[in-house]
């Protein structure tokens, strides 16, 4: 599994050091709103996934993989390795971004920004893991093209249903203090992450968010490896 | 000793195409040519060996191991040259063999870098911009790397030029002479398979019409050409895919001899036939 992360990474590594200059590219267009720089940084990491698979497609390069001696499963569950990679290093590049604008925010008198924080970190692993745990398992049982037009349609749907990325829903504005005033990144994952922690706590929020996270990436794991078993090339 | 690859009473199903109970086996220390026109079955086969696609019915076995359950170890002793070589374009091959090396328990450093040297294949080049010789080239030389067991070559010679070409088919030849690894080849070049071939496995429509050694099969097919006016019906019946012309007729025969007397003193001969032949006449009868 390791070889076939090492792997994603070598021949996709063009594409996974293009979170940090579309990571700032989208930060220097939209980092006067917190919200706006949210989702741009799960956008530019979703882009960056989506194009590791993209790489395979293009270069036709799956049965180069099938042949090496390894498993379906092993594909599949590597490529969730490649995944938590990404939102790692997208978290990184946003928080440093993010860090960098609070920093010069405070020295021109203002309050730090709201989205630079602990549990807006924790939110963009949710909703990362989220966007790769629909994703993955849609591309690996229908392939690069049906696959990303059955993720998007999931996603959509997704957000229409729960207002994922929508405004916030009253009742948990309400809730929550209203902390989508705030600052806090509209979207039910980060007000409901920005919720948990305001109750439990950074430490145990974030041990809460990241076993949710990971649990949520295992389950995908299985149904991409089950899905990705019957397919043929 | 078990074969190296077998192949039980092996189908499966596709809209407008079924590959139907097909069986055949290779020995240890031999090359199998896999013949069949376009569309015969040929890369299912190949595809089903590297578990590509799986089988519907029947078995098949690599190194007595089922590719499906025993998949990586499967794998493992295998070494795949596909009629396109497919990595990654942005990458030098020296890169592709970087990410390749850590997969193989046998891989051979030093092998792989003798082989690139021997083929002239420019390992600082991207794989991209190599001409499709020079891509078969490094497929080749990354399937020969890491001592497998099985080699399986999807027509890897149609973009080779002919001094490759002879010296590939040698090479082959050397690789099973240790008795320990087989080749499966295959290929819609037959004059490669005349000389390297030990075993040949001729696929149709999904069917196999024959497997057998090389001898077997040019001991048992002929062709005969003669005037058309000696072509009566009992000799027409013995004859497959016969060609009319206005001056000669030609068919297939496995029944040599029995041919010969019917036409005892007519004009007509009965010549070996060229695995070209094989094809061409077979697949008219069918």
């Amino acid at each position: 599994m390791l070889n076939l992360f090492l792997k994603d990474v070598r021949a996709g590594g063009i594409f996974l050091w293009a979170v940090v200059p579309l990571n700032i590219v989208a930060a220097l267009q939209v980092s006067r709103s917190g919200g706006a720089f949210f989702w741009a940084n799960v956008a530019c990491a979703a882009l960056i996934l989506v194009a590791v698979s993209m790489l395979e497609w293009r270069n036709d390069a799956e049965p180069f993989v099938h042949s090496l001696p390894v498993t379906r499963a092993m594909v599949a569950r590597a490529r969730y390795v490649t995944a938590a990679a990404i939102g790692l290093l997208s978290l990184l590049v946003g928080a440093t971004v993010g860090t960098a604008r609070g920093l010069g925010l405070a020295a021109q008198g203002m309050p730090w920004p709201r989205w630079v924080s602990g549990d807006m970190a924790l939110a963009f692993l949710l909703t990362f893991a989220v966007v790769a745990a629909i994703y993955l398992p849609c591309h690996f049982r229908w392939g690069f093209g049906k696959g990303n037009v059955a993720a998007a349609l999931v996603l959509a749907a997704g957000i229409v249903v729960t207002g994922l990325a929508g405004p916030a829903v009253t009742g948990v504005q309400a809730a929550a203090g209203g902390a989508a005033q705030r600052g806090v990144p509209p979207g039910r994952i980060p007000q409901g992450v920005a919720l948990l922690v305001e109750h439990v706590g950074l430490v145990a929020g974030g041990i809460i968010v990241v076993a949710l996270a990971a649990g949520l990436l295992a389950v995908s794991a299985q149904v991409a490896a089950r899905a990705y078993e019957r397919r043929e090339f | 000793m078990n074969p190296i690859l077998e192949l039980r009473g092996v189908t499966k199903h596709y809209p407008g195409f079924s590959l139907r109970e097909v069986s055949f086996s290779l020995p240890r220390g031999h090359v199998c040519g896999l013949i069949g026109p376009n569309g015969a079955g040929k890369t299912t086969i190949v595809k089903m060996i590297l578990g590509l696609v799986r089988p519907e019915g029947g078995a098949l076995r690599v190194c007595g191991d089922d590719p499906v359950t025993a998949e990586r170890a499967v794998k493992d002793r295998i070494g795949f040259v596909h009629e396109v070589p497919a990595y990654y374009d942005h990458l030098r091959v020296g890169a592709i063999a970087s990410i390749v090396r850590p997969f193989y328990s046998r891989w051979d450093q030093p092998l792989f870098e003798a082989l690139v040297r021997e083929f002239e294949v420019p390992t600082g080049k991207w794989f991209g911009s190599l001409s499709r010789g020079t891509r078969t080239k490094a497929a080749l030389a990354l399937a020969l790397a890491h001592h497998a067991d099985l080699l399986v070559l999807d027509e890897p010679t149609a973009g080779l030029d002919p001094v490759f070409r002879r010296s590939l088919l040698e090479r082959l030849a050397a690789y099973v002479a240790d008795g320990q690894a087989s080749v499966l080849f295959s290929t819609h070049i037959t004059s490669d398979l005349e000389r390297t071939a030990d075993y040949l496995t001729f696929i149709r429509d999904g069917r196999l019409v024959f497997s057998a050694t090389r001898e077997e099969v040019f001991d048992r097919w002929f062709v005969v050409r003669g005037d058309p006016r000696v072509l009566d019906d009992s000799i027409r019946q013995s004859l497959a895919g016969v060609e009319v012309g206005p001056h000669a007729f030609t068919g297939l025969t496995s029944d040599a001899a029995g041919v010969r007397r019917q036409l005892a003193g007519r004009e007509a001969v009965v010549e070996a036939a060229t695995l070209e032949d094989i094809m061409y006449y077979a697949g008219r009868s069918c």
